[in-house]
């Protein structure tokens, strides 16, 4: 693992630094080496939550050839919910020609800020995105670098439109000390990988966490592509009232849920979830995962009304419901990391 | 669109009565019948042999709205896994657990008649790596197992049922996979 030093001054921010703030430092990568994406600093002001989505097109480093990346480095100032990057594919209402032009750490691109437009918020506009990299970690050690497994490889189109998603949140559930920042290095492979990564994103879209049922619980399945497959890495992603996430290796064909022994994934950690990687987890052939998120219903710190508010069916039983919000929302998403890719890339929602 | 209601009734061996106070109780005794749900939150019973329509999820993809209809008294809440499951190959295609609170009406607990997303099992079938042929207009078997506090199926009910498309959307997202 390649970290850099962590400085603990931070030059050009103007004479109101916190002289605690440390923020976190990536190489800057050569075309030779790969791709090297960074957003602007941002404030986060206290009660806020801001998500971001920032587009850019991967450029051509390699003569018009394909890049096949077989490290990847994610790094994001405390405070991060989570940043996902994914392809773009059918455009909805979240398009990034309409976005204010954003230098990207060298890469020009655009950026649509959730604060001036909802769109940004709205997971249909990406439904048919596939995922290309999250983290979210941002505290402790706030950068993910991970190195794939032998001869496996994510691709990247010369052209092909990627958008970086951050979020953060300085409220009551999550703190930003500081200012929000996220990067990525994409790193070129040198040694000719054979195997191209998958992804798979898998969601529990109506999800209920209400006071007069506290301790709900929620699992799918999702079938992958004929074949076999091995999982490389997985995170789970869920809101502060989210207990448990488990992932586990499925035989595609039992509606029980798998033993533990086949459970790859375990965390209570809502905050920062953590990104499992080296995993090396052989999924039955024709076969998948399940996942599962356990709950407890909390009372919010500002009330119900908000959360009562966002709830479709109107209940008036404080229910937490699908939704980006972490204050006030809850989600059930796997994020899972496969080898070798078949066709597309996998989702399930 | 509304299916004609149509009673299925099943003797139900061995599902044990529930601890919680608020649980359904379910034993031997029990009948039960499949309630599904279109996009309009509409609710009807099914039989076997069922069209059943293909919902937009609101994050995309489609999903079939499955729910119980148990002959308890009052209301109650229930743990249910309801699954898709392609008979050739005998993989599930969709598979989903979740809790559902049913109301009391005419003598049995059921979703109500104008159901949210969350009255029902959200059984997610399109777009699936699972089979490689259309999802809409073929026959697929309907598995839903209510459970108990430990997670372990008690009771289960299958119907054959034909997912059905009505927009070109629905039949982009549920067709063969390249």
């Amino acid at each position: 693992m390649r970290v850099l030093a962590m400085l603990a001054v931070l030059a050009g921010c103007g004479d109101n630094v916190d002289p605690t703030y440390e923020p976190w430092i990536l190489e800057d990568l050569t075309p030779a080496q790969g791709l090297s994406i960074r957003t602007p600093e941002f404030a986060v002001p206290a009660g806020a939550e801001i998500q971001d989505c920032y587009f850019f097109a991967v450029p051509d480093l390699a003569g018009g050839a394909d890049l096949m990346i077989d490290r990847v480095a994610l790094a994001l100032n405390a405070g991060s919910h989570h940043m996902n990057v994914f392809r773009v594919k059918t455009i909805v209402a979240l398009d990034p020609a309409a976005g204010e032009p954003v230098d990207l750490g060298g890469v020009s691109g655009t950026v649509i800020r959730g604060a001036d437009n909802i769109e940004c918020w709205k997971s249909a506009n990406w439904a048919t995105w596939p995922l290309v990299s999250n983290s979210q970690q941002s505290t402790g050690d706030p950068i993910v670098d991970w190195n794939l497994p032998a001869d496996v490889a994510t691709r990247l189109v010369p052209g092909e439109m990627l958008m970086l998603q951050i979020h953060y949140v300085n409220g009551t559930d999550q703190v930003t000390p500081f200012v929000g920042r996220g990067g990525i290095n994409f790193y070129r492979s040198a040694d000719g990988d054979t195997q191209e990564l998958g992804t798979l994103f898998a969601t529990q879209q109506s999800i209920r966490v209400c006071r007069s049922n506290p301790k709900p619980s929620y699992s799918g399945a999702c079938a992958m592509p004929a074949g076999t497959h091995t999982v490389a890495a997985a995170n789970g992603h869920f809101h502060s009232r989210g207990e448990r996430f488990r992932m586990f290796a499925w035989d595609g064909l039992s509606t029980t849920r798998p033993a533990d022994a086949a459970m790859f994934y375990d965390s209570t950690n809502w905050e920062e979830p953590e990104m499992e990687i080296d995993l090396d987890v052989a999924l039955p052939e024709a076969g998948g995962i399940w996942w599962t998120c356990d709950y407890q219903w909390s009372e919010p710190a500002g009330g119900c009304a908000a959360v009562d508010a966002r709830d479709p069916q109107q209940a008036n039983d404080c229910c937490y419901t699908f939704g980006p919000t972490v204050e006030s929302s809850e989600h059930c998403n796997a994020f899972v990391y496969y080898y070798p890719k078949v066709g597309g890339d996998v989702t399930c929602f | 669109m509304l299916l004609g209601r149509a009673a299925v009734l099943v003797l139900l061996a061995g599902c044990p009565s529930n601890d919680d106070s608020d649980a359904c109780d379910v034993d031997a005794s029990t009948e039960m019948m499949l309630v599904y749900a279109n996009q309009l939150g509409v609710t009807a019973d099914f039989a076997d042999g069922a069209s059943l329509p293909l919902v937009a999820a609101p994050q995309g993809g489609h999903i079939l709205l499955v729910a119980p209809a148990i002959r308890v008294a009052g209301s109650c809440s229930v743990q249910i896994n309801a699954a898709l499951r392609d008979p050739a190959s005998g993989r599930v295609i969709g598979l989903e657990e979740r809790p559902l609170m049913l109301v009391a009406h005419d003598g049995w607990a059921r979703p109500p008649a104008a159901a949210g997303l969350s009255d029902l099992a959200n059984v997610a079938v399109c777009p699936t790596s699972a089979v490689t042929t259309p999802i809409f207009d073929h026959p697929y078997q309907l598995e839903l197992q209510i459970l108990d506090a430990d997670g372990h199926p008690v009771c289960e009910r299958t119907a054959m049922v034909v997912p059905t498309c009505d927009d070109e959307y629905c039949r982009t997202d549920c067709g063969a996979l390249p």
